[in-house]
């Protein structure tokens, strides 16, 4: 700005100058054409000289008129170059007096301000900035310095809307070295703020990510192998305060012996792939081992070497646990079905050997000794037989409800209707003996063991049949849409179930009723429960309007392949 | 061999069992159904081989007409002597009928991969026992017609 200020002063300085100049050139003229005239014929010319010198001081005028037209357009000219410099200018430009009022301005500061240029000449600079004090501030600091740099500032517009700015600003001086003012240059750093704003949240809010992830940060340089790392990273190997040298020496003496070597391969790994991945134990300062997961990417090479390696880490310890306990907890389970399949085994074969025994032998000696045994005797022995021949449906029963498990084939597509379709075919002969009619509503498709939907109609609707012994039964198989799944319904005419007596019903072995009255071992719905259960359902009983029952059961939506 | 032949030879059994009361209970379904033959009965797996192979004491052993098997055997189990018999080329014409308590599906399956002639399970009750009995010996002892020994 002193520059700026000086140009117009010099420039104004040698227009002065120039016009001097000119007229002296003109005087000068004037007085060589007098002293020519009067040098040879001065009187008998005095006349044409009177002439000549009105003619010469015409002339002079002429000139003198034309130096003077020059000088203001020269003038003219430099002031719209002033003008123009700082018009180029797209930054806020403006000069201050010493007394703190504007002197001058630019288009781009009415815009930055929402003020005309003459509305601002004169008035209080400060009053524009958000801060007046920190304005005024930064002015004295001028003063103070002769120069401010970066100085930051916001510009209020008269809509509000603010312009951050940095200013530059130096003092202009007179001639004499007088300080006349303020020149003051602000760059607009709104976009630069916003840019910095912007990586600022970035950066937050991958910090956040990476803090909640517990993740780490490394940045390895392959070739002195040193690394910069994240707070995180180093507390990761049980550090809370930064060790002052790092890299894949020092971390790889970090590591458990063992696990060193899937280390090194791991980098062999990345050096041919650009991908670093590896999962290995880290010995703490405190001993305590920690399962830590690696991750990176090579991204810079030197002469066609990999140079940097940017990854992160994150501590997996409990992840590893988690799945090592599932892993015990699933060895268990498969150990246990092992064991169920080894008791069903046994109630196949080793449980009924002694039951054959027990009954062959019986029925042998009551027929060695047929003619020899008295009622009683008789009698004592169907006891035992039919004792034994209930153990022996009992260790099917068991065996049966065992399977739901053991033989359970993964859940697929099935259609309900044919399945039960083929329950209704398994249980042909007791329809046709009872005389049962069976309506059979239109029936979705499901997700499920088919073998075992097939087992569940049969036992639901075989349920029905024998509790209908005294009247034809109607049993009804609907199914509604539910929430994601499909609630099948089975209802009968038959003598329904007390509502006390509902909770008992699905348990194993569970009688309502005598053998007498309606024979079975109890197993039958408590099969049905096992099946449903698995299939992720619900199974329960309600009261049928005519008294009969329903027995309902849901069954998950057919989905995917 | 003929019908004639049939009925003039002593039809040779080899029962391998190791229950003492399900050998007799089969003997006496045989004795009810009046069959005449002949039934040895070994209780486990090595000494079937040995009495298929005519080894130590069975040196002066029959070679059977019909094996009747029952699957969990002490020492060398129903399964391995199966297999051993049905891949002996001098053994495997032997009719083997899997005589046991076992109704599991992978016993049955697995006889069937191993070539097992029929698999049969005992049933409780002594009538359906010496029923099932009487059958097998008037199907494979009369009914078919086995190789030549």
């Amino acid at each position: 700005m002193q520059d700026f200020r000086a140009a117009i002063d010099e420039a104004e300085r040698a227009q002065d100058a120039r016009l001097r100049q000119t007229k002296l050139q003109a005087q000068d003229a004037a007085r060589f054409t007098y002293a020519t005239i009067s040098g040879g014929m001065v009187l008998s010319l005095v006349f044409l000289a009177a002439a000549l010198l009105w003619l010469n001081h015409a002339e002079a005028e002429r000139i003198r008129t034309q130096a003077e037209l020059e000088i203001t357009q020269r003038a003219k000219a430099a002031g719209l170059y002033a003008r123009s410099l700082l018009e180029a200018s797209l930054d806020p430009l403006l000069t201050i007096s010493a007394e703190g009022k504007i002197t001058d301005v630019n288009i781009a500061t009415e815009q930055a301000t929402g003020l005309a240029r003459a509305d601002l000449i004169g008035t209080d600079f400060a009053s524009y900035f958000t801060d007046p004090d920190q304005a005024r501030e930064g002015y004295q600091r001028v003063f103070a310095k002769s120069f401010v740099t970066d100085y930051p500032l916001a510009i209020r517009h008269t809509s509000g809307r603010i312009t951050d700015v940095l200013y530059n600003a130096s003092v202009y001086r007179d001639e004499a070295g007088k300080v006349l003012g303020v020149f003051a240059a602000a760059r607009d750093v709104t976009e630069r703020k916003k840019a910095e704003e912007s990586l600022r949240l970035t950066e937050q809010r991958l910090n956040l990510g990476l803090e909640f992830a517990e993740m780490g940060v490394w940045d390895l340089d392959l070739i002195h192998d040193t690394a910069w790392r994240s707070l995180q990273h180093d507390r990761i190997f049980g550090y809370e305060s930064a060790p002052a040298q790092w890299g894949r020496e020092i971390a790889t003496r970090h590591l458990v012996p063992e696990d060193r070597e899937g280390f090194a391969h791991a980098f062999e790994e990345a050096f041919r792939s650009g991908e670093f991945f590896v999962e290995c134990r880290v010995i703490r300062p405190d001993q305590s081992i920690h399962w830590i997961q690696a991750q990176g990417k090579v991204i810079g090479y030197e002469a066609g070497r990999p140079a940097r390696m940017l990854g992160t880490v994150a501590d997996i310890t409990s992840q590893r646990q988690a799945s090592e306990a599932l892993e015990t907890l699933s060895r268990a389970l498969a150990r246990s079905n092992t064991e169920l399949e080894q008791f069903a085994y046994v109630a196949s074969h080793d449980l009924q050997e002694p039951l054959r025994m027990v009954v062959g032998y019986v029925q042998l000696l009551e027929k060695r000794l047929a003619d020899k045994l008295d009622t009683d005797t008789r009698e004592f022995m169907a006891f035992a037989v039919d004792g034994a021949m209930r153990m022996q449906v009992m260790i099917d029963d068991i065996l049966a409800y065992s399977r739901v498990t053991t033989k359970a084939q993964p859940l697929a597509r099935v259609d309900s209707a044919a399945a039960l379709q083929q329950a209704l075919d398994r249980l042909a002969s007791p329809i046709k003996e009872s005389g049962a009619e069976v309506d059979v509503q239109p029936l979705p498709t499901v997700m499920a063991d088919r073998l075992q939907l097939v087992q569940l109609f049969q036992n639901l609707i075989s349920n029905s049949i024998k509790f209908c012994k005294d009247r034809a039964p109607r049993i009804r198989v609907e199914a509604v849409r539910e929430a994601g799944r499909w609630r099948f319904s089975v209802a009968d005419n038959g003598i329904g179930i007390a509502p006390e007596y509902r909770a008992q019903l699905f348990v194993i072995f569970k009688r309502l009723h005598t053998q007498r009255e309606y024979p079975g071992s109890g197993i039958g719905l408590a099969i049905c429960k096992r099946i449903i259960e698995r299939h992720g359902g619900e199974i329960g009983i309600d009261s049928a309007a005519g008294g009969g029952a329903v027995f309902w059961f849901t069954l998950p939506e057919e989905h995917g392949p | 061999m003929s019908t004639t032949d049939k009925e003039c030879r002593q039809i040779e059994i080899l029962l391998i069992e190791d229950n003492p009361g399900d050998a007799r209970l089969t003997q006496e379904a045989m004795r009810a159904a009046k069959m005449t033959n002949v039934l040895h009965v070994v209780e486990d797996g090595v000494q079937a081989m040995e009495f298929l192979r005519q080894r130590s004491r069975f040196k002066d052993a029959p070679r059977p007409d019909l094996i009747l098997l029952d699957l969990n055997l002490p020492k060398k189990d129903g399964r391995a002597v199966l297999s051993e018999v049905k891949t002996d080329p001098d053994l495997r014409r032997i009719p083997v009928v899997v005589l046991t308590t076992s109704r599991s599906e992978e016993d049955v399956m697995q006889a069937y991969d191993m070539h097992a002639n029929a698999y049969v399970t005992k049933p409780v009750k002594l009538d359906q026992f010496l029923r099932i009995v009487a059958l097998i010996d008037e199907f494979w002892l009369k009914v078919v017609t086995l190789p030549g020994r």
